[in-house]
């Protein structure tokens, strides 16, 4: 979109503003200026500029207080000057498709490839009201095509004049062709008058004195869409106008939105505000209840080459809702440029761009949970074991610890370190204080969490649980509803109903929290080292940018990624450990037997004899047996050689890419199925009684620490089966073999110290 | 952070087979060399058609909408499509139209591009066929002259109403000596302001430019689209049907241009009209050309991402033909290229 950029002063101080709506702030100012009795100058430097362009110059601007004596022609040169790049970047990019069609034999294509382009702008520029009654078509023509005057120097020659294009011709053989494509850019609306001082379009107003005729104008011109169609010199209409800025912001609160999503959202939960809400916005965007910004952050200033060549290659644009590089460029109509930038990475929840608007609210200062009286009360009224009730209140501790005396705060390493200091550039510069409970699997990680919630909830702070996959949020959100019966939860999902309603316990997959915005006092993050939360930094960031500045972060890991292990081992990151499973059992630790690759045994199955020996014991034992591979094509052959060395035993193979897996996992909790060949697709989340596991290649580089004491974990959860079986099958005893059956065998050494276990670890 | 992991994870990086993501699937692999930004698996998927069934809608199928009464009144000559609208294809096309994924239009433009170049050769053929031994566009069944000739024949002595009497391949152009068809003017389905701006681009104009610039025809905005005040399901069948007729209007510049690029190649239409000002004024001086000789029609090529029913391709070129027709007495051949055919 397009948005009008103004000076203001007040007093000595200047500011720079962006106006979806000009008529409120002339009203806005005027007022302000009125009842402070300070005396200001608004100073018009656009009324039609791409977003992303005023949102830079508005950003960028700094104030000095000779500007006050500034001519109009000074302010042109400032805006000019501070947007030099954006205006080159415009000229290269319109001219690249240009060059190449310079190499075209055939002058009728070039020539009406340039008028077609022309007239595609007059045509969009006809839809923007009043402005283009005096706006020449073939002038704006030209300048869009970002044409050199030598193209069209030949389109002349081409006979282009007997046609009557005149206009075309004329202005494409003007020699400050180029410099007219430029300031098309933000002033389009002014170009008839552009000859005289070329500053028009742009006007200068004393609050206080009456209003020039520019000025006057503006304030009585026909709404554009999604402005307040009202007068908005009658104060009947401007305290409605108020009365739905504080709606809207009370709307948006916590949010982080682009504004086809703000459509969505009003179109759903307000639907008087949904048409005419660009008014609103801007009085709330006066007022500071709501920031406006560019969906996509323009590029940084080019740093001068200092030696090095990530610093003279200048900053890519950066997208603000995710925090990704912007990589995409494109012609754009929405604001008319021929480069506008766009994020790839987070398309799926609506196109950010450098012209689409952001819309966020100012945050409240976080609320502090309070802190569990004693660690029996709290295990008592939850009704959690010795370990949960420990780390629990651990926890609450941390929940109770003012923002910053943390030592987390700022941490020197780990996952949420805000990478190319994109958080600070955002603006926020504290990073919310971290907390790990690292619990091991089948410690009953949900329970433990349910005191946090409450104590956060019980002081009116608002909770946000993530987990990284949506069959979580379904089993997770009827649990929460039982537990806090009186809270309105919100489940957020891809598809979700409940997508635009708000309350205090927000349990969300992990993409829907862009779309928060310094939102909860709480964030607790499920399986920090799943799969997409795992290496991905857009998650990263959209998880800091959900969490107020001042707030909390809890993360849930049965094993956390190895930055986070060295933060807790160097003691950089408050943490608790819940070292036991909840039935005081010890986890079982990996036995590993020695085989060849599953590769060289499916061709020759005699050498499966060890795994068959194993098998075949747990079989007689009674046990459900998971056999993880880690091929998907080894599934088959596999489950076919085993069928037919375990006649009676049911034996089944599923994937990924089985549709029938659901039923499959049914069957086998049923013990329909005995032996389920498997991939690391069922790793997490599943709980099967009486199981042993078994990890065929256990070397492959595919599993690492983390998913081997992920399927470890499936044994032994039950507490009628406490001592499951776990074979890492493998041909070399690898490092994160080594480091899984350490990090099992620590877990059950800390648990023993502590007193939590009903029987010592069995040494193997 | 420069750790022990980073440094692995870089030399594995340096090490590893070369490969790129792939645009549609995600996997990293080596890419295909035709098609942009997709790998072998992807791109082995692409439901081509390869021989449309249907001479008249391009479908890879038989067609049983083209035998309708209705077809055979159509304005347009025939359409062909790249590809068949499958799960796949309808993924991609969302990924770029509605999720603003515009890295696909490179990739949807050199599909395109393979159809127009297909369709080129078709129609090249007939051409051929018509021109060697039926000048009067009467069709006979003669082995002579081409497989496409036979086939079409052969459709139309079975079903006679399959190519109507739209003015088809009314001469062998001077300009193209090969047999290579050629249209005189690329043009595509507009969309709305809103929906414009909305979306940033209008995807049948990306495509009709990636095709015009590789093939050096001119790419031209020849119709407009009006504003919708009401939504469609608020309103009754007819009311529907009527508002989809005024849906398109002509876009009265690019018009002009393309206008007078077919005077600068072929000469005036008649003597009557050779002043700028009567050009850019046809409607009301339309009826001063005369018939004395019967001026060669333009040929448009009208590019749309999807051929579903038809009828807004159909709209499309009725507004072009009546315009250009009623207007200046200029016949008008549009031909319809889209990117898939459901």
């Amino acid at each position: 979109m397009r948005v009008a950029v103004y000076a203001i002063r007040q007093g000595q101080r200047w500011r720079m503003k962006i106006s979806l709506d000009l008529r409120i702030d002339i009203v806005w100012w005027e007022y302000v200026s009125r009842n402070t009795g300070m005396d200001g100058t608004m100073v018009l430097l656009s009324g039609d500029m791409p977003l992303g362009w005023a949102c830079k110059a508005a950003k960028d601007f700094v104030g000095a207080p000779e500007m006050v004596h500034w001519k109009m022609q000074q302010w042109k040169g400032w805006l000019e000057a501070e947007l030099r790049e954006e205006m080159e970047r415009e000229q290269t990019d319109g001219d690249r498709p240009r060059a190449e069609k310079n190499g075209w034999t055939s002058v009728d294509g070039e020539r009406h490839d340039a008028r077609t382009k022309g007239s595609l702008r007059g045509m969009k520029a006809r839809g923007r009201g009043v402005w283009n009654s005096f706006e020449p078509k073939d002038h704006d023509g030209a300048a869009w095509g970002g044409l050199k005057a030598k193209g069209y120097d030949r389109s002349a020659r081409g006979g282009f004049k007997d046609t009557g294009y005149g206009g075309a011709v004329r202005n494409g053989l003007n020699p400050k062709g180029n410099d007219g494509s430029a300031r098309d850019g933000f002033n389009s609306m002014g170009n008839d008058r552009k000859v005289g001082d070329g500053c028009s379009g742009m006007w200068r107003w004393e609050l206080g004195e009456p209003l020039a005729p520019a000025v006057w104008q503006e304030l009585i011109r026909q709404p554009e869409e999604g402005q307040c169609a009202g007068d908005v010199r009658d104060s009947a209409v401007l305290v409605e106008l108020a009365e739905q800025a504080a709606q809207l912001v009370d709307r948006l609160h916590g949010r982080s939105l682009l504004a086809t999503e703000v459509d969505s959202l009003l179109s759903d939960r307000a639907p008087g505000l949904a048409s005419a809400w660009h008014s609103p916005a801007q009085l709330a965007y006066l007022q500071g209840q709501l920031a406006l910004d560019a969906g996509v952050a323009a590029a940084g200033p080019r740093k001068w080459p200092r030696g090095t060549l990530r610093a003279s290659r200048g900053q890519a644009p950066r997208c603000r809702r995710c925090g990704s590089e912007a990589t995409g460029r494109t012609a754009c109509a929405a604001c008319g440029l021929a480069a506008c930038a766009y994020c790839e990475a987070c398309l799926a929840l609506g196109r950010s761009r450098a012209c689409s608007l952001l819309l966020r609210t100012a945050a409240d200062p976080a609320v502090r949970g309070t802190a569990g009286e004693s660690t029996a009360a709290v295990a008592g009224r939850w009704g959690l074991s010795a370990a949960q009730g420990d780390a629990a209140w651990a926890a609450l501790g941390f929940l109770a610890e003012p923002p910053q005396g943390g030592s987390a705060a700022g941490g020197r390493t780990g996952w949420m370190r805000p990478r190319w200091g994109a958080a600070r550039r955002s603006g926020t510069s504290t990073a919310p204080s971290r907390f790990l409970l690292w619990a091991v699997t089948g410690a009953g990680k949900t329970e433990m969490i349910f005191p946090l919630l409450d104590s956060v909830l019980a002081v009116g702070g608002r909770v946000l649980v993530a987990t990284p996959r949506r069959d979580v949020v379904l089993e997770l959100a009827p649990r929460l509803a039982k537990a806090f019966s009186g809270v309105r939860i919100v489940t957020l999902y891809g598809g979700s109903t409940e997508r635009w309603e708000s309350g205090a316990l927000t349990l969300a997959t992990t993409h829907q929290l862009m779309r928060f915005y310094h939102a909860f006092d709480l964030v607790v993050i499920d399986e920090l080292d799943a799969f997409p939360y795992h290496n991905d930094p857009m998650l990263a960031y959209a998880a800091q940018h959900a969490c107020k500045p001042d707030g909390k972060f809890v993360y849930l890991s049965a094993t956390p990624p190895r930055p986070l292990q060295r933060e807790v081992s160097r003691g950089t990151l408050p943490h608790a450990k819940v070292p036991v499973r909840y039935h005081g059992h010890p986890l079982p630790v990996p036995k590993r037997i020695a085989m060849r690759s599953v590769e060289i045994c499916l061709r020759q199955p005699k050498l499966l004899g060890p795994l068959a020996a194993e098998l075949r014991r747990s079989i007689d034992r009674g046990a459900q047996i998971f056999l993880f591979v880690s091929r998907i094509r080894h599934i088959g052959p596999l489950v076919e050689i085993l069928r037919h060395r375990f006649k009676d035993t049911a034996v089944e193979g599923t994937s990924s890419e089985d549709s029938g897996r659901g039923e499959k996992v049914m069957a086998f909790r049923k013990k329909d199925i005995r032996l389920l060949v498997t991939t690391t697709i069922l790793e997490r989340g599943v709980t099967v009684p009486r199981s042993d596991v078994y990890i065929l290649d256990a070397d492959s580089s595919l599993f690492d620490e983390a998913s081997l004491v992920q399927m470890a974990g499936r044994a032994g959860r039950s507490s009628e089966d406490p001592a499951g079986r776990v074979i890492f099958a493998s041909s070399q005893w690898t490092l994160s073999q080594k480091l899984a059956v350490n990090q099992i065998k620590a877990m059950n050494r800390i648990a023993g110290k502590h007193g939590y276990l009903k029987e010592q670890p069995s040494k193997s | 952070m420069k750790s022990s992991s980073s440094l692995l994870q870089m030399m594995q990086y340096l090490l590893s087979p070369p490969g790129e993501m792939c645009l549609t699937c995600g996997s990293v692999s080596r890419l295909v060399r035709e098609w942009p930004g997709i790998c072998r698996s992807c791109a082995e998927a692409i439901p081509w058609i390869h021989k449309p069934r249907c001479l008249c809608c391009g479908r890879a199928i038989g067609c049983p909408d083209c035998l309708r009464e209705e077809m055979r009144h159509r304005s347009f000559v025939c359409n062909r499509s790249a590809v068949q609208y499958n799960g796949v294809m309808r993924e991609w096309l969302a990924q770029y139209k509605y999720r603003g994924h515009e890295k696909y239009a490179d990739l949807i433009v050199h599909m395109l591009n393979q159809v127009f170049v297909q369709m080129q050769e078709e129609l090249g053929m007939l051409m051929l066929g018509f021109n060697s031994d039926t000048p009067n566009q009467h069709i006979q069944s003669d082995a002579s002259i081409g497989f496409f000739s036979a086939v079409i024949s052969k459709v139309i002595s079975r079903v006679d109403f399959v190519l109507p009497e739209v003015p088809l391949f009314h001469k062998l152009r001077e300009t193209s000596q090969q047999a290579l068809w050629k249209p005189d003017v690329i043009t595509y389905v507009p969309v709305s302001d809103v929906r414009l701006k909305e979306r940033g681009f209008n995807q049948a104009e990306v495509l009709a430019r990636g095709l015009g610039s590789k093939h050096r025809i001119p790419v031209m905005p020849l119709l407009v689209r009006r504003e919708h005040t009401a939504k469609q399901s608020y309103k009754s069948r007819q009311e529907r049907i009527d508002s989809m007729k005024n849906v398109f209007a002509v876009h009265k510049e690019g018009l002009e241009a393309a206008l007078s690029l077919y005077i600068r190649t072929y000469g005036m239409p008649s003597k009557a009209s050779h002043s700028n000002s009567e050009m850019t004024r046809h409607e009301s001086h339309g009826h001063a050309i005369t018939a004395q000789d019967a001026p060669l029609p333009m040929q448009i090529l009208l590019i749309d991402d999807i051929y579903t029913t038809g009828s807004t391709i159909n709209a499309c070129a009725e507004v072009l033909r009546d315009t250009l027709h009623l207007g200046l007495g200029l016949a008008a051949e549009v031909y319809s290229l889209t990117w898939a055919r459901s």
